[in-house]
């Protein structure tokens, strides 16, 4: 047999040498080449999709808003791999980073990592029971988006006895990642004011039921910085108010402060004015301008009211920006006595007008019962019967999506404890408020502009026979094929 | 080009004559279709967030196959034929040796693509015995085997690399599948302890074939995954090429 190293050397030592040189001279050349082409190539790159249900792509706003960004944004993925929503959390993560590499992404596996998810707690002061969770951090701020934020359920079948678990249905984490990136990216931290003096709910109380705590809490946690505004006296609207809340006022707004809100109104003013049943704020007749009919009265609903709860779900909605994504969703409000809030009879929707929507109304069985004092007692009596509206969002003037725009915009709701520490967590109270904030505050990217993005649930049922005969095609017949074809060809070649 | 078609058919029914050829195709297929099996096993009657197929390839029975079989096609690339002697008759014909190369990388990866042939009909067998499945998206099939032929690819080249240093086709297979499994390790080490955001983050992204081949199983075709393999395939069978010039100087 042919022996290569008992032949002697056709070359010199120096000159194989050199040959070994030049060898390894064009090995690192070549692998230099390699790393510089898919350096360009990770620089300009494109993914496409070859099938319908691409997952991946981002939409139109999130990818403006990513291409708007200057800074370095740092998320921080704090999460266990086991939870079902890492996968889709790391994924959608992963485009943001693809589509502007100022998205930098760390993951830290709490379960694996206690020590980085030590330093983790301790730099964003996290309580030590937190856990999955995404941090978006930039130019000092930090926004946290919580696992139970990001999942979208369907509560409507649950609700109505048609289905014995909550199911998942939808992801909303391109929309709150957006949001989040919006909030820690952008310098400017828009101021809201919550009215007082007139006994309206306590943005600061967070302990009473009937506090606004939970509601300020939502609020802040979207980027808005928030501060009390009395009218009385001298007082002003300050000029760098971009929302006003009035929530619940139990007595009359005087005079000279109505004329303080339309001037803030006249000028482009946004308004969050949450009414309730007891409410006196003597605003009726300001809201008529803008052509919003306040009930007194209080509506039921009984085709919608849980048994002995006081409220009434709404699940009927307008099409609007704020109450859209709940009626895609079908997620309802839950409502607390709420009275009657619509646009006025005879109100022109022209171009000098203001746009009116009714947001919510009731079932066809909804009522309005009108409180009329007989003597020493109060009197209930219908008022009307069938679809009552319940909440209205005014419009006027200003070019849709352009901030600061001079357009007025005002939501008006007939109950006020729906946003309350005890009710904002019920049905979809929370969401609302958020779309509520967002809308009045002109920020599309908060909105449902960013829909949920749906959670296909896979699943298959094989027979227990069929199973075994899957298993014999899988494990003997293909494999097995092979073999035959194979014994075959040596039989072949044997003769 | 017939020299070079005629080098690729030797090489490829070079595995077909005797039943080695046959055997490693079932090996192949048995794995297969054994954790295919197991994976349906596991997931039949309860719901989960991805298709069979794109769970499938996010497992650890793919990767395995995978390595193990690279070594095993192409530890007879060049090895064997030192072994044998029959190197130098090849060497000494009057084909280029860019040709011979390239037949017998084209071998090697045809024969590779037809081990793995039978596994693209998994989601239509899925589909034909399981009730309440969605019709096969055809999209992500297809992109999963150009995935599968990309990375077979580059694992050829490594292991024909592999190869071609020695005349040993055990040192051949040990080399091509401790290279190979260094490479796929350093992806799935990132994915284990991910490192701190930065440079070092994204490269070892780049380089992490767990995370190409889930983009392939979802039906994303990513040019730079693309790239990644194709650029590392002509790089070893580059260095192939020059290891077999360098007989000259022997």
């Amino acid at each position: 047999m042919h022996d290569e190293t008992k032949q002697p050397a056709s070359f010199s030592a120096g000159r194989r040498w050199g040959q070994s040189l030049n060898f390894l001279l064009a090995a690192l050349a070549a692998a230099a080449l390699v790393v510089l082409a898919n350096h360009v190539a990770t620089r300009h790159y494109t993914r496409v999709a070859w099938t319908e249900n691409a997952d991946f792509k981002l939409s139109p706003l999130t990818r403006q808003v990513l291409q708007s960004l200057t800074n370095t944004v740092r998320v921080v993925v704090f999460y266990d791999r086991a939870e079902s929503l890492y996968t889709p959390v790391t994924a959608l993560l992963k485009e943001y980073s693809l589509a502007n590499p100022r998205i930098e992404v760390e993951v830290v596996n709490y379960v694996v990592e206690p020590a980085k998810a030590e330093l983790v707690k301790a730099r964003y002061r996290l309580t030590p029971q937190a856990r999955d969770l995404v941090i978006f951090d930039a130019n000092g701020k930090n926004k946290i988006v919580t696992q139970s934020d990001l999942s979208q359920y369907d509560l409507a079948s649950f609700v109505v006895g048609r289905g014995s678990e909550i199911r998942r249905t939808g992801f909303h984490g391109e929309r709150l990642f957006t949001a989040a990136l919006v909030t820690v990216a952008d310098a400017a931290v828009p101021q809201a004011y919550f009215l007082i003096g007139h006994g309206e709910h306590d943005h600061g109380n967070s302990s009473s039921d009937i506090g606004y705590g939970k509601f300020a809490a939502l609020l802040q946690d979207n980027g808005v910085r928030l501060a009390p505004v009395s009218l009385g006296g001298a007082n002003e609207i300050p000029a760098d108010c971009r929302l006003l809340v009035i929530a619940g006022p139990q007595v009359a707004i005087e005079a000279v402060e109505q004329e303080k809100l339309d001037q803030y109104l006249q000028n482009g003013g946004r308004l969050l004015l949450l009414l309730n049943y007891s409410s006196r704020s003597g605003l009726e007749p300001l809201l008529a301008r803008w052509g919003v009919e306040v009930g007194d009265n209080t509506v039921v609903d009984e085709r919608n009211s849980p048994p002995a709860s006081g409220s009434i779900l709404v699940n009927q909605f307008d099409p609007h920006p704020v109450v859209g994504p709940l009626s895609s969703a079908r997620l309802p409000l839950q409502l607390v006595l709420p009275r009657s809030i619509g646009r006025r009879a005879g109100h022109q929707q022209n171009a000098d007008a203001a746009k009116i929507t009714e947001l919510a109304v009731t079932s066809e069985a909804g009522l309005a019962m009108r409180r009329v004092r007989n003597g020493q007692q109060n009197t209930a009596l219908r008022e009307r019967q069938g679809v009552i509206p319940l909440m209205v969002a005014a419009e006027k003037g200003g070019i849709a999506g352009v901030a600061n725009a001079g357009a007025t915009r005002i939501i008006v709701t007939g109950d006020s404890y729906f946003l309350d520490n005890q009710m904002i967590e019920a049905a979809a109270n929370r969401e609302f408020a958020w779309h509520a904030a967002n809308w009045l505050l002109d920020r599309p990217q908060f909105l449902g502009g960013i829909g949920p993005r749906p959670v296909r649930e896979h699943t298959f049922t094989i027979t227990d026979t069929k199973m075994r005969r899957l298993f014999w095609v899988l494990v003997a017949g293909i494999p097995g094929a092979s073999l035959a074809l194979g014994f075959l060809v040596w039989i072949r070649r044997q003769r | 080009m017939y020299a070079f078609l005629t080098l690729t058919r030797r090489e490829l029914t070079a595995h077909f004559v005797s039943l080695t050829g046959y055997v490693v195709i079932a090996g192949v297929q048995l794995l297969l279709g054994q954790s295919f099996w197991t994976l349906l096993d596991a997931l039949n009657g309860k719901p989960f967030d991805m298709p069979v197929t794109e769970k499938f390839f996010d497992t650890g029975f793919f990767w395995l196959v995978l390595l193990l079989v690279a070594p095993l096609i192409t530890m007879r690339s060049y090895a064997q034929e030192r072994a044998s002697g029959t190197f130098e008759t090849l060497m000494t014909t009057p084909i280029g040796e860019v040709q011979v190369v390239l037949a017998k990388f084209c071998g090697a990866l045809a024969f590779f693509l037809i081990a793995w042939l039978p596994a693209a009909a998994y989601p239509f067998l899925l589909r034909h015995y399981a009730e309440g499945m969605a019709p096969v998206d055809a999209g992500p099939v297809a992109a999963t085997l150009l995935g599968i032929a990309l990375l077979g690819g580059f694992y050829m080249a490594l292991g024909c690399f592999a190869s071609s240093l020695t005349r040993s086709q055990i040192v051949a297979a040990m080399t091509t599948f401790a290279l190979g499994l260094g490479l796929f390790l350093l992806g799935y080490l990132s994915q284990l302890r991910p490192p701190e955001p930065g440079w070092q983050a994204q490269l070892l992204t780049h380089l992490s074939m767990l995370e190409h081949m889930r983009d392939f199983s979802r039906g994303v075709v990513d040019t730079r995954h693309v790239f990644f393999y194709l650029s590392l395939t002509a790089f070893f069978l580059f260095l192939t090429l020059r290891v077999l010039e360098s007989r000259r100087w022997k």
